[in-house]
């Protein structure tokens, strides 16, 4: 054990000096901060300027049905014709026909020149205040005015939740707003966290074989104790990576006076999926990493286990919207999916997520790491110094059912 | 006890015998020549020695254990290459405390011996930016380091300059006389004259030729001795064959015609003789020799 530790302390110290590391550290939570910060400013403003025409211009309208009101900004025209040709003289941004009918089925056409967009097709075009000034239109012979208020905003939602003893729960609605995004933060936190490391190691592996120094490093340690050293010290590099994100996280809460939605529990539970995850991942990417030949084929052989483990990102919107049903249930017992898949579940729903959940998820993740492990260390034996011929599966299985 | 003991090694890659029944052992102290041409099974047999191949026959003891991690065992494998991107120092400090050396004691064998082998001021330096033979030389270091007792070299000598080469073998003459053991794998036969008492040289596989150097220079040695004469002796009717070699010739005794007997006449005819010496073939005639025939 004495030299797996040796080998753990070079690993640890060799990956935090990367400068590489340092950057993925410090200055990716950084720049994914900016850039989507940015994305979002910019697809708000593309919103705007798409509508820009017809909220900056009078709208026009044609009254077949007869009941409308006059409003400030708006223009009667008395045929669809003027109105179309007004249109395309652009001295209005719009215009809409009010049928006969309308009382009876609500239905409006909305004419303008500008083509829906991804972000606006659903939005009409429209300028503000058509839905009050129809509203004025239809209630204009109501004499209470507080009616006409009410029935303008009919009613102002004061949700409460009770909990599974029947008491109303302090939680407010914009909080499982918050918790969404933090179950979003804690994923893909997890899931940079995991497969950050596990690359190192597939990194390094593919370096020392590449280099052929890995013989001579053989010939001083066991394979299954140069692995073992491999895991712990990149995994301690991962942790502190995991740290200085999570501390940077917080640091920025507490800047924006953001309201803390995660318990401490949450995180008791990201450190302990984190090592298991990286674990089970790291020790699978060693193993099948190790059957390639170079730093790119390891990469190939390795890259089924980033996709299953990106998995969870794919029904993302089902987490979203039920932590607690079959699908998020499926994705916490499959082990390969477990770490992303319970934090998110947890961090969303921390009341709702059942204690043995939690655990069962665990407890088969253990289990799947300790197999992964055993697997992988005899693929790690056998393959790390295959120079040149990539091995069969026939050739594969033989190695993971022999123990020499 | 023998510090290597190969008995009756077998290794085959699927239908390829790489190979077949190796038998030779190794001297306490001894600095041991293992040669052949390229792909005569050589690094096969050293990666057995060093547990990372599995004989599929036979028998291997070093240092009076089976093959495995040792820490008395220091390894230089065929193939070279060290972490390029990491400090000279570092890459020394890591493989010596994996050696089962102290911080302190690693620490003060790295300063020791990248000042042997002359690259005390690269220790700060990054692997990359070293030249081939300097990587060798940080490479050599490592596996003196430990000082180790037994030292399995595979083409130790690949990549060095004559300057290198010499400050190398010195370095291992000097850990043979202070008694470690060396298995020298080899193809160049000058180095392995200079420096090896024994030898076992494979072709094939299998093991063609095993001895003493001394012996078995003897054993390949023709009837022919270098002479230095104040005369022509090109007429003399005991000589089959003449070949000049500077200031001297080299004489083909005729079969049966013992060279002392050839001396004792020379001397009765008054002739003032500067050098008579036994002509023994080098180890290179041996190996092409022994390749060619086996």
């Amino acid at each position: 054990m004495k030299k797996a530790w040796i080998v753990a302390r070079h690993e640890f110290l060799t990956t935090v000096r990367r400068v590489w590391f340092v950057v993925v550290t410090f200055v990716l939570p950084v720049v994914f901060g900016i850039l989507g910060y940015g994305m979002h400013q910019v697809a708000e403003q593309a919103v705007v300027e798409s509508q820009l025409a017809v909220r900056t211009k009078p709208m026009g309208y044609v009254d077949l049905w007869g009941g409308l009101v006059e409003r400030e900004g708006f223009r009667k025209f008395d045929t669809e014709g003027e109105a179309r040709k007004a249109l395309l003289a652009k001295t209005i941004g719009s215009y809409v026909i009010v049928p006969t009918d309308y009382l009876k089925t609500g239905t409006i056409e909305v004419y303008s020149t500008r083509r829906p967009t991804a972000l606006t097709a659903r939005i009409p075009p429209l300028p503000a205040g058509v839905h009050d000034w129809l509203l004025n239109s239809i209630l204009k012979d109501v004499p209470d005015p507080d009616r006409i208020a009410r029935a303008k905003k009919p009613f102002e939602p004061a949700a409460k939740y009770l909990d599974e003893s029947g008491n109303i729960s302090s939680e407010r609605s914009e909080e499982t707003e918050q918790r969404a995004v933090a179950a979003y933060a804690f994923f893909v936190l997890l899931l940079t966290a995991i497969f950050t490391s596990s690359a190192y190691l597939l990194q390094g592996m593919a370096e020392e074989k590449e280099n052929r120094v890995l013989e001579m490093v053989l010939s001083s340690i066991k394979p299954h104790e140069l692995m073992l050293g491999k895991l712990i010290g990149l995994g301690a590099a991962g942790l502190l990576q995991m740290t200085i994100w999570v501390t940077m996280s917080m640091v920025m809460v507490i800047a924006l006076a953001i309201q803390f939605v995660v318990s401490p529990a949450a995180f008791t539970f990201c450190f302990v999926y984190f090592l298991l995850g990286y674990i089970l991942y790291g020790s699978l990417m060693l193993g099948f990493g190790s059957l390639g030949t170079n730093l790119r084929e390891s990469q190939q052989m390795a890259s089924i286990w980033s996709f299953i483990g990106a998995s969870p990102a794919m029904v993302a919107i089902a987490l979203f919207e039920a932590p607690q049903g079959t699908v998020a249930r499926v994705f916490s017992y499959i082990p390969f999916t477990a770490p992303t898949t319970m934090m998110f579940r947890y961090v969303v729903d921390p009341k709702g997520t059942p204690l043995y959940d939690i655990v069962a998820s665990m407890a088969i993740l253990l289990a799947t790491t300790w197999l992964a492990i055993r697997v992988s260390a005899r693929l790690y034996r056998a393959g790390l110094l295959l120079y040149g011929k990539r091995p069969g599966i026939r050739e594969i299985w033989r190695w993971v059912v022999d123990a020499r | 006890m023998p510090a290597l003991e190969v008995r009756g090694v077998v290794k085959a890659y699927g239908t390829k015998v790489a190979v077949d029944s190796a038998t030779f052992s190794v001297e306490r102290g001894e600095i041991f020549g293992l040669l052949g041409p390229n792909g005569a099974g050589k690094s096969s047999l050293i990666r057995m020695i060093m547990d990372i191949l599995r004989p599929d026959a036979g028998e291997i003891r070093v240092l009076d254990a089976p093959p495995g991690v040792n820490e008395r065992v220091a390894y230089l494998p065929e193939e070279r290459g060290l972490y390029q991107r990491q400090r000279v120092g570092d890459v020394l400090l890591f493989l010596a405390e994996l050696k089962g050396l102290e911080r302190h004691v690693a620490e003060r064998r790295v300063e020791q011996y990248l000042d042997r082998v002359g690259l005390l001021e690269t220790r700060k330096k990054r692997m990359r930016e070293l030249s081939k033979g300097m990587q060798q030389k940080v490479q050599i270091a490592a596996v003196l380091l430990p000082e180790p007792q037994l030292m399995i070299l595979d083409e130790p000598f690949e990549g060095l300059d004559p300057v290198n080469r010499v400050l190398i073998t010195d370095l291992m003459k000097e850990f043979a006389a202070k008694g470690a053991t060396i298995l020298l794998s080899s193809h160049r036969m000058d180095q392995v004259e200079e420096m090896c008492r024994s030898v076992f040289l494979m072709n094939k596989g299998k093991g063609v030729l095993s001895g003493e150097v001394r012996e078995i220079k003897q054993r390949f040695a023709d009837n022919s001795v270098y002479l230095e004469c104040d005369r022509d002796v090109s007429a003399h009717p005991a000589i089959a064959r003449v070949e000049k070699k500077g200031h001297a010739v080299r004489l083909w005794l005729k079969d049966g015609e013992p060279p002392e007997k050839f001396l004792a006449g020379l001397l009765a005819e008054g002739a003032t003789i500067t050098r008579y010496e036994r002509a023994l073939p080098s180890m290179d005639e041996v190996f092409v020799r022994v390749v060619k025939e086996s």
